[in-house]
This record gives structure tokens, sequence and C-alpha cells, in this order.
């Protein structure tokens, strides 16, 4: 970023050039999207969703289009904690970026156990994953069970130092005293929303569209819902949000950043364009830089209402 | 499961394919993946409901047989998803593609006229020629197999081929001659027929083609619906030492390797597991694939 605006923001203990991030299960493992952008513009990205060991995901068909967004149910499929750190985290390391490693697991042990593997391998922080729609057991079993997430806070906060965020679901109601529970007990940042359960059906086959029947609804069609969830919770808790759903460019990220996010995710953004997280980075600074906004603080909750 | 009603692997019907094209192949070597804003330089229908569009890279574009592009419709959100497209013949500067109109996508493409720009990303996935390779493979005899939508990637393998004085055996199938408009210009590659129906070459499918002239040691490049490689592996299993190499389709969400819609069950030492057709394929070893 150019000297003459100030676009940093910090998420916990992570400090970020910019507040745009990337949404977990929509970039990889980043280095897929290297080939599009420079990673360094980003603020921070964050993982696909990993396990204590590899998971493979759910039988095709897997994902569909809707309109102004997707459907999806990959079923968590990724290569686990450890072949991250082995094979995909030095090669991020090259980028000056703090990378977040999005967790989840079927049983509080599991979520412990794959905060504490990732302890000190310069992780900057992890996203804790108690939302998936398309898994049975852990995802949004959780979402809304006070104990679970008492105890998975408890635990990664014993195993792991660094920032931990709770990425919340919109399925399970209002959020506000999910988010403070969540604060109550250690969570240094919240991101919300994750996706919202929803259906495609093929008429003539008389068929859902997908194999798991429901999935995850992203997209710009969500992103009404996910600015009403940060906005009502940004009024219920102190410490700061990511907000994540449907957004596509730097105007999206501003509404949000409004609404009272401290930092933005985009996700399904890059599947249409890769390089959308790098431009939505650089169109916030232009915006800023034509509004004279000298620092990044003064839009964050500076909705009139 | 359900086949991805935007994904076009060039159609049966390669009418009036490129007859001023005959400069040599791109280069063995695939170019770097990279998005381009290329320009229309033709869109037309072709057949019923069977379009072809050339387009004008912009910048060096090298690409290989099998190889496909992903494509940005248009700027609003309808359809959301870029739609991929096997790449039919390329030189450096310009590629053509042969799309079958289905969906949003497709008829979103056919109202795209001389001039306009094309965002795409490519060239994606592996190549056929990535499982062609070695001296066996080279004195092994070869089979060039389409079927229904899958006629483009093969057919740009059956002109790299020629290109090389490689001699192989082309079979492309159809539902009817109707279908097969292209015939000239597949049977000036050699090309035999089969049709359903019988209007054009051989009445029944290409795996009957295949079976009456199928050797030991042979390999087979496909593309085409599952059904067809069931069939062509039938024949495969009454001879020696076959090797298919398949291109396959499944829907795609980012075409980039990233989202991992895209899943193939592919066989390993202790089971299975789900690759990415767009990254990993679209061609696989027919052998490692799970039905």
């Amino acid at each position: 970023m150019t000297g003459k605006v100030n676009t940093s923001v910090s998420i916990g203990g992570i400090r970020m050039k910019n507040p745009v991030m990337t949404a977990s299960g929509t970039f990889g493992y980043g280095l897929e999207f290297a080939e599009y952008m420079d990673l360094n513009n980003l603020g921070a990205m964050v993982t696909k969703g990993l396990a204590i060991k590899p998971v493979r995901g759910n039988p095709p068909q897997r994902l569909v289009e809707t309109t102004a967004g997707i459907i999806n149910a990959i079923g968590l499929q990724n290569i686990g904690v450890e072949a991250f750190i082995k094979d995909k985290l030095p090669k991020l390391k090259k980028y000056n970026i703090p990378v977040i490693a999005n967790i989840y697991g079927t049983s509080i042990d599991e979520y412990v156990a794959a905060a504490a593997s990732l302890s000190d391998t310069g992780i900057a922080g992890i996203e804790v994953n108690i939302s998936c729609p398309n898994v049975k057991k852990g995802g949004l079993a959780f979402a809304a069970d006070r104990d679970a997430i008492k105890g998975i806070l408890y635990g990664i906060k014993k195993v792991f130092s660094k920032t931990v965020i709770m990425k919340l679901s919109p399925n399970v109601g209002p959020l506000e005293n999910i988010a403070q529970y969540c604060e109550d007990n250690g969570a240094d940042a919240l991101s919300l929303i994750n996706t919202l359960v929803g259906m495609a059906i093929d008429l003539e086959k008389r068929k859902p569209c997908i194999a798991n029947i429901y999935g995850g609804l992203s997209g710009p069609a969500i992103k009404p819902v996910a600015l009403a969830f940060v906005h009502k919770v940004s009024k219920a808790v102190k410490i700061p949000i990511i907000g994540v759903g449907g957004i596509m460019n730097a105007r999206d990220a501003l509404e949000f950043l409004t609404a009272g996010a401290t930092a933005v995710q985009l996700g399904t953004a890059n599947f249409r364009d890769p390089a959308a997280s790098e431009k939505t980075a650089k169109g916030i600074e232009e915006y800023m830089i034509k509004n004279n906004i000298r620092d990044i603080k003064q839009i964050i909750g500076s909705l009139n209402c | 499961m359900f086949r991805d009603k935007e994904r076009n692997n060039g159609a049966a019907v390669l009418n009036m394919y490129i007859n001023n094209r005959d400069e040599p192949m791109a280069c063995p070597k695939a170019g770097r993946i990279m998005r381009y804003i290329g320009k229309v330089m033709k869109n037309k229908e072709i057949a019923d409901n069977i379009w072809r569009m050339d387009i004008a890279t912009g910048r060096i574009f090298k690409s290989l047989p099998g190889q496909f592009i992903n494509v940005l419709v248009n700027g609003a959100y309808e359809p959301f998803l870029r739609k991929p497209f096997s790449i039919c013949n390329a030189t450096n500067n310009s590629l053509t593609i042969i799309y079958k109109v289905i969906g949003k996508g497709t008829k979103a493409m056919t109202v795209k006229k001389k001039g306009d720009r094309l965002d795409f990303i490519g060239p994606l996935g592996v190549s056929y020629l990535d499982f062609y390779s070695g001296p066996a493979a080279q004195r092994s005899k070869l089979f060039l197999i389409g079927g229904g939508t899958g006629a483009a990637s093969v057919f740009y393998l059956a002109k790299y081929f020629r290109s090389k004085k490689i001699k192989f055996t082309f079979i492309q199938g159809a539902r009817c001659k109707a279908q097969m408009v292209a015939a000239s210009e597949f049977k000036k590659l050699g090309c035999l027929f089969a049709t359903d129906d019988g209007t054009l070459g051989k009445k029944g499918f290409v795996s009957d083609l295949l079976k009456d002239r199928l050797e030991d040691n042979s390999i087979i490049f496909a593309c085409g619906p599952k059904p067809m490689f069931r069939a062509i592996k039938a024949a495969a299993d009454e001879k020696k030492n076959i090797k298919v190499f398949a291109s396959f389709e499944e829907y795609m969400g980012c075409g980039i390797g990233a989202c991992l819609s895209c899943a193939i069950e592919i066989k390993t030492a202790g089971g299975s597991e789900y690759k990415r057709v767009c990254k990993d394929g679209t061609v696989f070893d027919l052998e490692d694939v799970v039905f």
C-alpha cells in the first residue's frame, strides 16, 4: 500500500496491511492462486479447512450454480494438518502475509489436536469452523452448542497461544448471544457468516442437484443476510468481526466495514475472478484516496443509523 | 451422478472446421496458465445448436490437445461461474472452441459477436500427450476415439499426430449423420464413423469399430460420455496390455484446482480418493478411475 492512506487493521494479534482476506474453502491452500495475483497484496489468507487427519469429502456432484451464487457440499475434503505443515506451509511462508489455518473436527478433542499441531509452526492464527453445514459430525452440530464452544475454545487456548477466530453459522438463528459467549470464553475475533443451508433441484430428473441434497449457499445472493448479521453482532461484542458473505469487489467490502466489520473475506468471488481479492484491496485504497479518508478506521462501523 | 450441463467438450459436428489452418501445431510444452482478455474473431452456428467460436488470444497462447479454457461468459452474475470449454485447435495467438447450446452459459455465448472481448483462463488441465512418451508408447498402435460432444479435444490430438506424421486410427461416434456434419473434415484425417441409426458409417457404437481393429499393446485416447468409456474398456479387456487415456468431465466451480467441486474417484493402493478433474485431469488413465 502507498503511504497516502492507512489501510492496516488488526485482528487479535494479527496485524494486516489491509482488511482483505480470503475465505476458507475458496482459496485452496493459497498457492493455486499465485498464478493470477500477488499474494503479498492481501491482508491475510485463510486456508482450506484442515482436520487432524485427511478427509475424503463428499461424492460428486458437489457444487451447483444458482441465481447470483453457488451451492456447495464439498464435505471438507482436505489433506490434513500434518501434510499441510509439511507440504504447503513452507511455500506459503515465502509470502509476506499472515497465514491463518482454518480447522475443524468431529469432536472437541480433534479440534484441540489440530490446533496443537499448528502451534509454533509460524501460523498467525487459527479460524475455528464450528459452522459447516455439509458434514454430519462437528460442523453445524456445534454451532449453537455452548458446552462444545466452551470446550473447543478452552482446549485450543491451552495449546495454541496466537489468535483464535471463531467462524459462526447463520443457520442457527440470531447470533448475538453465541457471539458474546465466544467473546466471554476467550475468542479473539469472529468470522461471520458461513454459508446458508440451501438446495437446488433438477426438475426434469426430480432429483437434488447435488449428491448431498443440501449444501451451503454463497455468493452475492447472501450478501444482504451477511451484512445484517455483521451489523447486529458488531453491536453485541467488542472483539473484531471479519465480515464474509457475497463480497465481490471493493464496494461490497466497504459496505461490510461500514456495517462494523474490521476485516472482510472474499470467498465465492475467487471462483469467478482468481484475482478478486487483490483487486478488492486495491479498490479500497483507491476509494479512500478519492474520498480523502486517511485511515480505514474512519470507515469501520461508521454506519449512520 | 449428474453431468455438468454447461460443460462442453466441443461437439461431434466440427462443421467447416478451420480449413485454412494448416500451420504447425502449438509447441509440445504448454505455456503458463494465465488470464487472457481475448477477442472473438468468429462465432457461428455450424449445425443445429452447435456453435464454433474462433478467439484471438491477444497474448502468446500455447496449449496442447486435451487442455481447456475457462470462460467468464458475462459481467453479470447470470451465469455466475466461468464455463469450461475444450480447446479444439490452437495456434500461438488464436484458438477455437466448439460448443453445444445447453444452458444459460452456452446460450449467452451465442450472443457474442466479432470484436467482443472474451475473458478466459488457460490453458488448463493436463494433455493427452502427457501420457504419450517413451519408446514403448511410440511403438504402439494408436486409437483416437471421440463420442458425442467429445470430438473437439480428440480432433485437436488427431491434428497434432498428423502434423508429426504419427499414424493413428481415428473413430468418431454420434447419434446420426446430421450430428456429424463435419464428416468431410474428419475424413481428411482418415476418420471412421459409427452412428446409432446407421445414417453414417457403421450402425452401432465406436466400440464395435474398435473391437475389429484393436491389437495387443495399443494405446487409446478417448473423450466422450461415460458409457462409451465402459464400452471401450470392455473391448480393451479382450486384448493384452491396452492403455486407455480418457478425458472426463465433472461440474467445475473454479477450474483452477481450488474449490474441489469436480471430484473424480481414483484408485489408490489402499482404496480410493477424490482427485480434481480440472487440475489432476481432465485426462486420466482409465485403469485408475472408479466407475
